[in-house]
């Protein structure tokens, strides 16, 4: 723990100083890709915790990452257009109000879409949240209010109080307190007894029910926090990219969250993060290099699924174990 | 015909086997005694190939087997019939038989689908009724009967009376006593000791993962209180 | 009264689709416990060769044998390189080993065949519409779809029914294990099934070629429908996938064709238009959301 602490606190310094070497050094890229980094990786936790932790396979999570982006954008739209939504709900720019919005919007689609999905196991629950998120994007295309599927425009992103987030640096400061601050959020959830109840229910529901458990309920609590925790991702994504876009509902975006979860390592804690990392990284030079780097990324995601066990982290970690217990 | 040596077998909670050793010669029946969660089932299932053995070796009709798959293992000549039946329960009790049925090793006189209903009746009455709706006690002969279809040399019986009334328990022993007098070799797992003495040749008792004793009938009746103490009731 | 029949006819014609590929799939669920979301990739693979073949040759007909036979080759290159590994693995690597896969035949595809949608040009005798009944008009090819998925739909059931291999099918749909520990060698029935399943997708992929586009991502789109049908009927169940793929075929075709036409009496065109589409296509998840509500396993039980 305190190796952790030490190195947590090193990532966090190097992050903060993030934006002023990248200006030094002219690398102002960096903190774009860094701030969907951060964002992705809050995602990433979200669906780390249900599927590493309580054992759910989701591949609807994209859902709650849109809906989340969505909130911002549909408020955005009324505050900037001056009409209330359904005549009685007024629009805002202001973070502090849309951010919970959003998460609490968010969990409550994920109370309905789980309580529904959760009745069901295995096969049937993959297709089904899936089926679910594809539903929630057919819908957010079909409202031609919100730009169907060009989505919203945030011109002027958000307000924190008085300072506009439209400024990219200021903007990367507020996700990594937010980043930090979920983090250190689910660190408490996942070492509460309610994390290892999830858990205990993923190893062995059985005796979970044996002992007076409802999985059931355990399930459905720990899939809304995740829901929560994506939606928030995706509220943060909304007033960072200044765009709502019906691309963060689309199942691909599921797939892609479940790709970051697993080269990050399933069930790891700080998995999630590298996961991200990787991905993203992955993705931008691959796409600079060629544009079928769809092509190279399924090859690459199908040669770490076939060829390991664990994913990225669980590679570093089967090496680290080798070089650990070198014959004498 | 089966010869199990030093047998270790682990599920991920932990080892079940550490040192089974047992076999069974051509035309015997052998029984394998012991309380539950000693380990009886799991040494059918890893000599079925269903659970990798840790350690040790198993030898089929003088073939080595450690580690072959359920099929390998199955096609050189075992018939299993496993604990709590396991019938298909959306087939009908005709396809049950037939859908599995083979005759490997080229038998003049093999298993027909009228030699097992002679061996069964009520199977035959009920020969396109879906097998999940059986009795336990029709289930119960489904499986042996779907096992000898596939005429096999070893014939492997996981608690094969469990749950089932008294009247049904003594049709299935009956049965025993004539497949043996056929000639079946059989291996047999089950509880009930004044049946067991009657019907077999030796035994053997599992406890803890070990093969803790060994014998025949006459054994059983001198070691009466030593076997009591680890087959329980 | 024609307009309805029409529709009926198109639900049927995308119902028996759907059922072709969720024969498949809910096989390929229900016996080998694997999730494939490569499944519409053979979907595609059947829809491009075909149309190429068709093209190329400038006859229709050689373009079925060329699909049946791409999708078949494409599907035995997945089960011995992917399929096999994946078996024992849990879902979630199967869900990622799968969804990398489609990855690859998407951008293979946009290699071999460029982004343009491809277009197959049906000979003139199928493809004029003709007089069903007084005031409907329908053409032939689409007639002769639905007679050849029907056709299909009462081989398969003769296949499970009435077979051995049928019977091993519907057997390991609820006791893999058992099955192999009777002898029967499990690995071939899959990779039987499994030619089986991508033989149905190629075949569906190539009868639906000149009615829908071929172009890259058609896999997924109809994937998602055939996943909501296979939840429906009830996993491993052939009879299910039958049922809820016509039943599904039926609601959602009528609900695009008379939904938006029905709320533009209350509401504005355009927007009526635009929401008509949108619970249109949010129709058929709306009827699985109901049917997990009353029966989670779905309609029919595995083995059916």
């Amino acid at each position: 723990m305190r190796q952790h602490l030490i190195f947590i606190a090193a990532a966090i310094v190097c992050l903060s100083v993030l934006p002023l070497v990248a200006e030094a050094t002219g690398q102002l890229a960096l903190v774009g890709l860094t701030s969907r980094i951060m964002i992705y990786a809050i995602a990433a936790a979200s669906l780390n915790f249900i599927l590493g932790y309580g054992g759910m396979v989701s591949f609807g999570h994209a859902a709650f990452f849109g809906i989340g982006n969505y909130v911002v954008g549909i408020l955005y739209f009324h505050h900037a257009e001056g009409v209330p939504l359904w005549g009685f709900i007024p629009g805002s720019n202001q973070l502090l109000i849309t951010l919970p919005t959003a998460v609490l919007v968010a969990g409550f689609a994920a109370l309905v879409i789980g309580s529904l999905a959760l009745r069901t196991r295995g096969v049937q629950f993959i297709m089904i949240t899936l089926a679910f998120a594809q539903m929630l994007y057919f819908f957010f295309v079909s409202l031609k209010t919100y730009g169907g599927e060009d989505g919203v425009i945030v011109r002027g992103a958000n307000d924190l109080f008085a300072l506009s987030l439209r400024d990219k640096t200021a903007m990367y400061y507020v996700i990594l307190v937010v980043m930090v601050l979920f983090f250190a959020f689910l660190w408490r959830v996942v070492h509460s007894s309610f994390g290892t109840v999830l858990s205990g229910i993923r190893q062995n529901e059985r005796r979970m029910t044996a002992m007076g458990i409802s999985s059931y309920r355990y399930k459905l609590y720990g899939f809304v926090l995740a829901g929560m925790g994506a939606g928030l991702a995706g509220a943060l994504m909304a007033v960072f990219m200044r765009f709502a876009s019906p691309d963060t509902l689309h199942w691909t975006k599921s797939g892609e969250l479940l790709i970051m979860v697993i080269l990050g390592g399933v069930g790891t804690f700080f998995g999630p993060i590298l996961g991200a990392a990787a991905f993203l990284i992955l993705q931008t030079y691959l796409a600079a290099w060629t544009e079928h780097w769809q092509l190279a990324m399924g090859l690459i995601l199908l040669g770490i699924v076939l060829g390991t066990k664990g994913g990225a982290k669980g590679l570093f970690d089967s090496i680290a174990r080798k070089l650990r217990t070198e014959p004498r | 015909m089966l010869k199990v040596q030093g047998l270790q077998a682990a599920y991920d909670h932990g080892q079940v086997l550490f040192d089974v050793s047992f076999e069974v010669n051509e035309g015997e029946l052998v029984t394998l005694m012991g309380r539950n969660g000693m380990g009886k089932t799991t040494t059918i299932r890893a000599i079925m190939g269903l659970v990798p053995p840790a350690g040790g070796r198993i030898e089929i009709g003088g073939h080595e087997t450690t580690g072959f798959s359920p099929e390998r293992v199955a096609r050189l000549g075992v018939g299993l019939v496993p604990e709590g039946r396991q019938v298909f329960p959306t087939l009908t009790v005709r396809e049950n038989l037939v859908a599995t049925a083979a005759n490997r090793s080229g038998r003049s006189d093999p298993w027909t689908l009228e030699k097992v209903y002679g061996l069964f009746p009520r199977l035959r009455e009920r020969t396109s009724q879906i097998a999940g709706t059986l009795s336990g006690g029709e289930q119960q002969m489904l499986a042996v009967g779907r096992a000898l279809m596939t005429n096999p040399h070893l014939l492997i019986l996981d608690e094969a009376t469990e749950g089932l009334a008294p009247v049904i328990r003594l049709e299935i022993w009956n049965c025993i006593t004539r497949l043996r007098a056929l000639g079946q070799s059989i291996l047999l797992i089950d509880k009930n000791l004044a049946v067991l003495k009657k019907l077999a040749d030796r035994h053997y008792i599992i406890e803890k993962g070990h093969v803790v004793w060994s014998g025949t009938g006459t054994d059983l009746t001198r070691d009466h209180d030593k076997v009591h103490s680890y087959v329980g009731v | 009264m024609t307009l309805i029949l029409e529709q009926l006819l198109n639900g049927l014609l995308y119902g028996i689709t759907l059922f072709l590929l969720a024969a498949g799939l809910t096989l390929i669920f229900g016996i080998m416990g694997l999730i494939n979301l490569a499944h519409g990739s053979l979907y595609m693979v059947g829809a491009f060769v075909g149309a190429w073949v068709a093209s190329q040759t400038g006859s229709f007909w050689l373009g079925l044998p060329a699909a049946l036979a791409g999708a078949m080759l494409a599907g035995f290159a997945i089960e011995l390189g992917v399929m096999r590994r994946l078996y024992a693995r849990d879902h979630l690597d199967q869900v990622l080993a799968t969804f990398a896969l489609i990855l690859i035949f998407n951008e293979l595809t946009v290699l071999l065949f460029g982004r343009e949608p491809m277009f197959v040009e049906l000979p003139a005798s199928i493809a004029t519409p003709i007089e069903l009944l007084p005031g409907l008009v329908y053409p032939p090819f689409r007639l002769l779809i639905i007679a050849a998925g029907l056709g299909v739909a009462l081989g398969l059931y003769f296949l499970i029914n009435r077979t051995r291999i049928g019977m091993l099918v519907r057997a390991g749909s609820t006791n893999r294990d058992m099955v192999r520990a009777l002898g029967v060698d499990i690995r071939l029935l899959y990779t039987m099934i499994f030619g089986l399943g991508a033989l149905l997708a190629g075949l569906a992929g190539f009868m639906t070629s000149p009615v829908l586009a071929v172009q890259v991502g058609m896999g997924e789109q109809i994937l998602l429908a055939t996943f909501v049908v296979v939840v429906i009927g009830g996993v491993g169940s052939i009879k299910g996938a039958f049922v809820a793929g016509i039943l599904l075929g039926i609601v959602d075709t009528c609900l695009r064709a008379f939904l938006p036409g029905v709320l533009r009496e209350i509401m504005a065109g355009p927007e009526a238009d635009a929401l008509g589409v949108g619970i249109a296509s949010m129709g058929i998840y709306l009827m699985m959301g109901i049917v997990l509500l009353f029966r989670p396993q779905g309609l029919f039980q595995a083995g059916g």
